[in-house]
C-alpha cells in the first residue's frame, strides 16, 4: 500500500520525481511551460508532451498506449487554459518493473498506476497548475477479493485487474478521471471496487499530503 | 489559516463569494472564467493579507519552482540571443520563450541613437508588458524617471549564476536578509537579482576585460585572480545557502571562501 | 526548442579566465574526474545507478536466449540500446535523434561492443540454434556532460554485475531447462577486458580566432567535463583504454588541431585513471558479492572441500 517517494532529483529540468511502490520503480521529469514547437503550438492552451519509455528495451506501441491513457488523465487536470501557447513536456522513465516470463500476459496496471502517482509529484515539484490533486490505485479481483497494489502473482491469479484514478477535491475522492479494467468482472463487483477504492484513495491522498509537507517545509529550509 | 499547507483541490480558507470584501488573487491562485470560482493550482503555504477595514484582500501561495512566468513590473535579467527588427530578443531563462526588448526602450534612444548590445550579453530590465497569449516585452528604463535607474547592460565583469525562483524572491524583496549581509564581511560586492532567478554578482573589480588591461605593472597574477576567485567564491557560497539552515550558515561561507 | 539556449558571455569569460589562471569552476584538478557514486540493485542482477558528478544514469542488462546470426552460428548476440530522451536536458529532442546523440551511443558501442569486450562464444548455447541474447539499456537521467565516460563505465560495471540464469541440456540437445534463479545461483558473464573511455576538451583561451591551433602550444585540456565546460570548448577527444594498455578506439571529430605527441602525453597520462576505475569496478563488485553471500547464507550450501 506504501509508496516511497522523493522529488527535485534532477537538475536541468523544472519537476522530477522518483516512485517506488511495490515492484516498480519509476521516474519522472515535467520541464514547462517552455516554447514549443511550430506543430505543438496550440492558441489557447497548453499543449502536452508526453514520452514513456520501458525499463527494457526501446519504446514500441505498448508505451504509445500507456502515454495515450496518461495523457486523457492529464490534459483534464493540468489548468492548460493558463499557458497558451507553451508547452509542458512530460518524460516517464521505467527504471524497475515486474516483466512476466514468455507465454504469459504482459500487465501494464502496476506501471500505469506508478506513471500517474509519480508524475502527480513531479507536476507539483514543477509548480505546472493543477485544478485538483489526484491518486491512482492498481487493483485485482480474485474471487470477489480485492488485493491493492497486487504483484505479478497476484495478477497471474486474478479475475480482472483494474486501475482507477480519483480527482482528490477538499480531501476527499470527488470524479473518477481514468478506470482502466481487463478481465471478466460482474456490474455489481465492479460498483463495490470503486466504492471501496475510494477510501483507498483517500489513505493514498493522506500520504501524498504528508511528503508535500515535508517537501514544502525542505523548500523553505533556509528561511529563517 | 495563512501560513498553512495547501494543495490543489483544497478549498481556500477565504470566502469568495463575499461581495463585501475586495479579493485580489496572486500566485498559485486560479480563477476558474466559467465557473468564477477560484481555487488552488499550486502546493504551498497559503497566505491571505486582509487591510484593517476588510473591506480588499490580497490571495496567495508561497511556493518553490523553477520556471520563471513573466509579469508585468518584474525586474528581470536577460541574456540577449538576437535581433529581430527593431528589437532584441532576450532570453530569460533555458528553453522558454524569448521576449522582446525593443531598441526604442533605453533612455535616449532615438532612431540614429541605439544601444549597442551584442549577443550573449546580459541586462537588466523590467516586464513591461506580460500577456500571456502574445510576446512579453522588456525595458530598459525607469518608468518614473524616464533614465536609466539602474537597468541596461550588466557588463562582462561580473558572473551570472541561477538560483530558485523562492531564493530570488527572498535576496531581492527581504530587507532583514542575512545572507547578503554575512557575504558582505567576506567581501565588497556589487548584485543584481532577477526574479526570474538569475543574478549577477562582481566582488571587487571582478574580471579585468582584456580591453582595459594588457598588462598590469606592480600586480602580481595572485592579485588579479582574487577578485575572480571571491565573485566564485560568492557565488558557490549563495548557491549553497538554498540548501541549508540557518545555523550552519557561517560554515558554509568558510567554505566556499577557503581558496581565496 | 532546442535552439532557446544561450550562454551568457559573463559565465564564458568567467570560465576561461578562470581556466588560464589554472582554476577550474568546480575546483577539480584540469586532468581530475568526477568520483562515481554506484548503486548496485539488491534485488535483481544487472541494475545499476551511477552517479557521476551530477551526470545520472541508469544502465539495464537482461537476456533472452534466440536464434544466433547465420553467419555466425557460434556466437552470441549483443546489443547496446542508448537513446536520450528530454528528461536529462530539454535541449535534447524526443524524437529526433541529434549529432551529438549519435555519437555519443556510436563511440560506447565502438568501445563496448565492437571491441569484443563481451566473449559472445561464451553466450553459445547449441551452435546455431540457440544462443543467449544480451540486450543493455542505457538510460540517462540528467546531463552534466560526459555522457560516453560515465555511459562506458555504467556498462561496463552492469556487465560485470549481471549473472545469466543457469540452463542444462537435455534429450541430446533436443530441449534447455533454464533454471530459474532460486533454483540454481545464476553464473556471471564472460567479460574479456574493460575499456574505460575519458574524453579530453581543448580550449585555446590565448588565441582570439577559435579553430586556430596557436603558435605558443599553449592550448589548455580538461578531462570530463561538465556541462559549461563542454558548451564552451573548442574541440573534444575520446581515448578509449584498457588495464593492458590496449587502445581501444580513438574519436576526435574536427574541432581544433592538437599536436600529435599531445595525444601521447594524454593516453599515457590517462593509464592511473584508467587503472583506477577498472580497479572500482572489480571491487565494488566483489564487496557487493560478499555481501550478497552473507544475506542469502550461500556458506551453507557451500561444498565441504575447498580445492
Amino acid at each position: 500500500m506504501t509508496f516511497q517517494v522523493r522529488t527535485s532529483l534532477l537538475e536541468n529540468v523544472d519537476g522530477s520525481a522518483e516512485l517506488q511502490i511495490g515492484n516498480t520503480k519509476v521516474i519522472t521529469s515535467v520541464t514547462g511551460p517552455i516554447e514549443p514547437k511550430a506543430r505543438q503550438d496550440l492558441p489557447n492552451q497548453a499543449s502536452l508532451e508526453i514520452v514513456i519509455r520501458p525499463a527494457v528495451d526501446l519504446a514500441s506501441t505498448r508505451e504509445k498506449l500507456l502515454e495515450d491513457k496518461l495523457r486523457s488523465l492529464l490534459q483534464s487536470i493540468i489548468v492548460r487554459y493558463k499557458y497558451p501557447r507553451q508547452l509542458i513536456q512530460i518524460v516517464v522513465q521505467f527504471l524497475v518493473s515486474d516483466t512476466s516470463s514468455e507465454g504469459e500476459i504482459d500487465y501494464t496496471s502496476n506501471e500505469l498506476n506508478a506513471a500517474i502517482n509519480c508524475c502527480y509529484f513531479a507536476l507539483i515539484d514543477a509548480g505546472v497548475a493543477l485544478s485538483a490533486s489526484f491518486a491512482s490505485l492498481s487493483i485485482s479481483l480474485n474471487d470477489g477479493k480485492a488485493t491493492y497494489n497486487p504483484s505479478l502473482v497476484d495478477l497471474n491469479k486474478s479475475d480482472s485487474h483494474h486501475v482507477i484514478c480519483f480527482n482528490i477535491v477538499k480531501g476527499k475522492a470527488d470524479k473518477i478521471l481514468l478506470l482502466e479494467s481487463q478481465g471478466d468482472i460482474e456490474e455489481e463487483e465492479l460498483f463495490t471496487m470503486i466504492s471501496n477504492a475510494v477510501s483507498e484513495c483517500e489513505v493514498i491522498h493522506q500520504q501524498q499530503r504528508k511528503f508535500i509537507k515535508e517537501k514544502v517545509d525542505n523548500d523553505y529550509v533556509w528561511k529563517q | 489559516m495563512s501560513g498553512s499547507l495547501i494543495i490543489p483541490g483544497d478549498s481556500l480558507p477565504i470566502d469568495s463569494r463575499d461581495s463585501e470584501i475586495k479579493t485580489t488573487i496572486g500566485p498559485g491562485i486560479y480563477k476558474n472564467p466559467q465557473t468564477q470560482s477560484i481555487i488552488p493550482t499550486n502546493a504551498g503555504v497559503i497566505n491571505v493579507q486582509q487591510n484593517k477595514a476588510k473591506t480588499t484582500q490580497l490571495v496567495y501561495v508561497e511556493s518553490n519552482s523553477k520556471r520563471y512566468i513573466p509579469q508585468t513590473n518584474d525586474f528581470v535579467i536577460g541574456i540577449v540571443t538576437g535581433v529581430v527588427g527593431e528589437a532584441y530578443k532576450v532570453l530569460l531563462q533555458d528553453f522558454s520563450t524569448a521576449v522582446l526588448l525593443s531598441m526604442m526602450a533605453f533612455p535616449n534612444a532615438t532612431k540614429k541613437n541605439r544601444p549597442n548590445l551584442k549577443i550573449g550579453q546580459a541586462v537588466y530590465a523590467r516586464v513591461s508588458q506580460a500577456i500571456p497569449e502574445i510576446e512579453t516585452e522588456l525595458e530598459c528604463i525607469d518608468p518614473t524617471t524616464g533614465k536609466e535607474g539602474g537597468f541596461g547592460l550588466l557588463d562582462e565583469s561580473g558572473y551570472i549564476f541561477t538560483v530558485n525562483l523562492n531564493f530570488a524572491r527572498e535576496l531581492l524583496f527581504n530587507p532583514n536578509s542575512i545572507f547578503l549581509e554575512k557575504l558582505a564581511s567576506r567581501c565588497k560586492f556589487e548584485i543584481a537579482i532577477g526574479i526570474n532567478g538569475k543574478v549577477w554578482i562582481k566582488c571587487g573589480e571582478g574580471i579585468k576585460l582584456e580591453k582595459e588591461t594588457s598588462e598590469e605593472e606592480g600586480k602580481t597574477p595572485r592579485e588579479n585572480t582574487r577578485d575572480l576567485k571571491s565573485t566564485l567564491a560568492a557565488a558557490r557560497y549563495l548557491t549553497k545557502c538554498q540548501k541549508i539552515s540557518v545555523e550552519s550558515l557561517d560554515q558554509v561561507l568558510d567554505e566556499a571562501f577557503k581558496n581565496v | 526548442m532546442s535552439k532557446n539556449i544561450e550562454v551568457s558571455t559573463n559565465e564564458k569569460t568567467y570560465f576561461l579566465e578562470a581556466l588560464k589562471s589554472g582554476i577550474r569552476l568546480d575546483s577539480r584538478a584540469f586532468d581530475e574526474i568526477r568520483q562515481p557514486e554506484i548503486t548496485l540493485s539488491k534485488k535483481e542482477y544487472g541494475y545499476v545507478e551511477l552517479d557521476w558528478g551530477t551526470t545520472k544514469l541508469a544502465v539495464r542488462v537482461s537476456a533472452e536466449i534466440r536464434k544466433p546470426y547465420e553467419d555466425r552460428p557460434f556466437e552470441g548476440l549483443f546489443m547496446i540500446n542508448c537513446e536520450i530522451s528530454s528528461m536529462s536536458w530539454p535541449h535534447f529532442d524526443n524524437q529526433k535523434n541529434s549529432n551529438d546523440e549519435v555519437l555519443i551511443a556510436r563511440i560506447i558501442e565502438k568501445a563496448i561492443r565492437r571491441s569484443n569486450s563481451l566473449d559472445l562464444e561464451s553466450l553459445c548455447i547449441i551452435a546455431g540454434e540457440k544462443v543467449w541474447c544480451i540486450t543493455v539499456d542505457l538510460n540517462f537521467l540528467n546531463y552534466d556532460g560526459n555522457f560516453i565516460d560515465a555511459g562506458c563505465f555504467g556498462v561496463m560495471l552492469a556487465l560485470h554485475h549481471f549473472k545469466k540464469p543457469d540452463i542444462s541440456i537435455v534429450n541430446g540437445g533436443e530441449d534447455i531447462i533454464v533454471h530459474d534463479v532460486n533454483e540454481r545461483q545464476p553464473v556471471p558473464l564472460s567479460v574479456l577486458h574493460v575499456p574505460v573511455c575519458l574524453t579530453y576538451s581543448f580550449y585555446n583561451p590565448g588565441n582570439k580566432e577559435s579553430n586556430l591551433k596557436g603558435e605558443d602550444d599553449d592550448e589548455i585540456y580538461l578531462l570530463d567535463a561538465n556541462l559549461l565546460e563542454e558548451q564552451n570548448r573548442e574541440g573534444s577527444i575520446v581515448i578509449t583504454l584498457n588495464k593492458n594498455r590496449e587502445l581501444i578506439q580513438l574519436s576526435k571529430n574536427g574541432g581544433i588541431p592538437i599536436n600529435a605527441n599531445v595525444l601521447l602525453e594524454l593516453s599515457f597520462k590517462s593509464m592511473k585513471i584508467v587503472d583506477r576505475l577498472t580497479e572500482k569496478i572489480k571491487e565494488v563488485i566483489k564487496k557487493h558479492e560478499a555481501e550478497r553471500y552473507e544475506e542469502l547464507n550461500l556458506r551453507l550450501l557451500e561444498v565441504g572441500a575447498d580445492r
